[in-house]
């Protein structure tokens, strides 16, 4: 079973984690430092920790809201700390991109700010070492850098999904989304939950109109004042109250493969595996190399929801029930795809 | 004559053997002696009169057996109706199409077991009459019958193959919900089970057709008669008493 094997306190460059009084929990403090370039940038800022507890309180309480869990358990005592459930963290940046803007431009050669046709999903290896170097899903797969019961694709659903709400959210105050990065961890039931934060730190958002900065590149570049900034962005953001029954649903293709339990004796799929044995030459002599053909049922569920997180609810309650009779069926959603793509949502 | 027992008969698109169970209650010694009467109940209604005493899902192919046999005739309107019936403790019969949708509605094993009927064990449809035990003769159905009476039924199915997990079929077996058993190997199924009641025994799942076996004329088999007569004569007895 995954914990949290936090025993006393460990400071990241953000944040200080220590066990909390409730079982599975921990208490966070964000911290007035800023950094980058791995560090070798370096700042205090007076009223940062705070700011960056409140925009992930606001976030993350927005996420769990629309059915996204997070590490977000409660405030903290003093406006710099939270109470976050403990989480054993996957190694691994979840970054999503609908904007064409930094790295992303010089290894492609893009024109920065090029708005992509669709949101992008990339991952890079959590090492600070190797300067959090990107991963390819493969790689991902052939370290077993995953617990084995997350998949990518669950990861990849969580994301678009935070993508699109965020997207929504930030688009009522005219705030373009341009990138953000999540963090992912396993709660002590073993459920995927967002961790980490959600704060301008980890976020590119540009004023729609004029193109500025709302995040932490003011102070990468040195273009601005980092606590004026993010001021500004809570100011504007509570000006312009948003709630999620202003995202309209759109439609998600999930599919659900139903296919029957291994230790099951099948006689369709036995009668099928020995007549193409016995029947269908595929090689020149009698040995043939079919080893099992299996009758699986595909659904192809269309739903109206908000993000693909939803859709992966349902998908997964219809898979159970009825689409699949437990006791001799294993089910399992094995996509979800937006029908439709969009542009700024409303 | 006064109703004295009223049996409701649902049908569902695709049931095909629900004029066969009504027809067993229009028969003159049965109506005469019981006072009961039978009627057709259609699956969307949500609701289920009082006054129906005893609840029968028909074989047949419900919803062309589409997804698994029985499965969405399990989420009709009318089966959320039956629940509460067979919660009162009232009975609840289902033959074969029927048995197939009281297993899909977790109804039987009951519980909250599941079990599941796959198709045969030979991949084909079989039409023959078969030889059974009567494992259990202390339930509502089944009283009139003798202890491990042999009798003969005819079955019909393609999906009758009863299978669950090992605990549930230990279950089943020590809390005595075995019905009604294959004397052989008929269609693969565990333990050779062709019957099963629910824990408090009011509700009854076989797979051979007892409403087709009535007369020795069609079937060389009367046996299904005690079946009928069983519950009848108990429902019969409870009303007579209450007058």
């Amino acid at each position: 079973m995954p914990t949290s094997t936090l025993e006393k306190t460990f400071s990241g460059k953000s944040k200080q984690l220590s066990p909390a009084e409730k079982a599975h929990t921990l208490h966070v403090t964000f911290k007035n430092d800023a950094t980058a370039f791995n560090g070798e940038k370096h700042a205090v800022f007076e009223g940062k920790g705070a700011l960056n507890r409140r925009f992930t309180q606001q976030w993350f309480g927005l996420l769990e809201e629309a059915g996204i869990p997070t590490c977000w358990a409660s405030e903290g005592d003093r406006p710099e700390t939270a109470i976050y459930h403990a989480l054993r963290m996957i190694p691994i940046e979840v970054v999503v991109r609908n904007v064409a803007q930094g790295s992303l431009c010089k290894r492609l050669g893009l024109t920065p700010n090029t708005v992509l046709s669709q949101p992008m999903v990339e991952y890079f290896l959590k090492d600070d070492a190797l300067g959090d170097p990107a991963i390819p899903p493969s790689a991902i797969q052939a370290l077993n850098l995953l617990p084995a019961s997350v998949t990518l694709q669950q990861l990849e659903w969580m994301a678009l999904s935070v993508n699109r709400i965020l997207q929504a959210r930030l688009a009522a105050a005219r705030i373009t989304l341009v990138d953000f990065k999540l963090e992912m961890g396993l709660d002590y039931q073993g459920a995927v939950r967002l961790g980490d934060e959600l704060s301008p730190d980890g976020c590119r958002l540009q004023c729609a109109q004029t193109g500025a900065s709302l995040d932490k590149d003011v102070f990468r570049k040195g273009t601005g004042h980092l606590i004026e900034t993010y001021q500004a962005l809570a100011n504007r953001l509570d000006q312009t109250p948003w709630s999620l029954s202003q995202l309209a649903p759109t439609a998600y293709e999930g599919v659900v493969v139903v296919q029957s339990r291994a230790n099951i004796l099948n006689p369709q799929s036995r009668t099928l595996t020995q007549t193409l044995q016995q029947t269908i030459a595929l090689t020149g002599s009698d040995q043939t190399p079919i080893r099992r053909v299996d009758a699986q049922k595909r659904f192809a569920v269309t739903v109206q929801a908000q993000h693909h997180w939803q859709a992966y609810q349902w998908l997964q309650q219809l898979a159970q029930e009825p689409l699949s009779n437990p006791v001799i069926e294993d089910a399992a959603v094995s996509s979800i795809t937006q029908l439709y793509s969009e542009g700024t949502p409303s | 004559m006064t109703t004295r027992i009223r049996v409701g008969v649902v049908r569902f698109p695709g049931s095909n053997c629900e004029q066969d169970v009504l027809e067993c209650f229009n028969d003159p010694e049965w109506s005469q002696a019981y006072s009961v009467q039978a009627h057709y109940l259609w699956h969307q209604s949500g609701h289920l009169d009082p006054s129906i005493d005893w609840v029968i899902l028909p074989g047949g192919f419900s919803y062309g057996d589409t997804l698994r046999s029985g499965a969405l005739a399990s989420l009709s309107p009318i089966m959320r109706a039956i629940h509460d019936h067979a919660r009162q403790g009232k009975p609840v019969l289902g033959i074969c199409n029927g048995f197939q949708m009281l297993v899909e509605s977790g109804l039987l094993p009951g519980g909250d077991q599941r079990a599941a009927l796959q198709p045969n064990r030979q991949g084909a449809f079989l039409c023959e009459n078969v030889s059974l035990t009567v494992e259990n003769t202390n339930t509502l159905f089944t009283q009139q019958y003798r202890p491990q009476q042999v009798i003969t039924l005819p079955i019909a199915h393609a999906e009758g193959n009863f299978i669950c997990d090992n605990n549930t079929l230990q279950r089943l077996e020590e809390e005595q919900q075995v019905v009604f058993r294959y004397t052989g190997d008929v269609n693969g199924s565990m333990n050779q089970i062709a019957g099963i009641c629910n824990p408090q025994g009011n509700v009854l799942g076989l797979m051979p057709h007892p409403e087709r076996a009535l007369t020795q004329t069609a079937t060389h088999s009367a046996d299904g008669q005690a079946l009928f007569q069983s519950v009848l004569s108990s429902l019969y007895s409870r009303v007579v008493s209450l007058v």
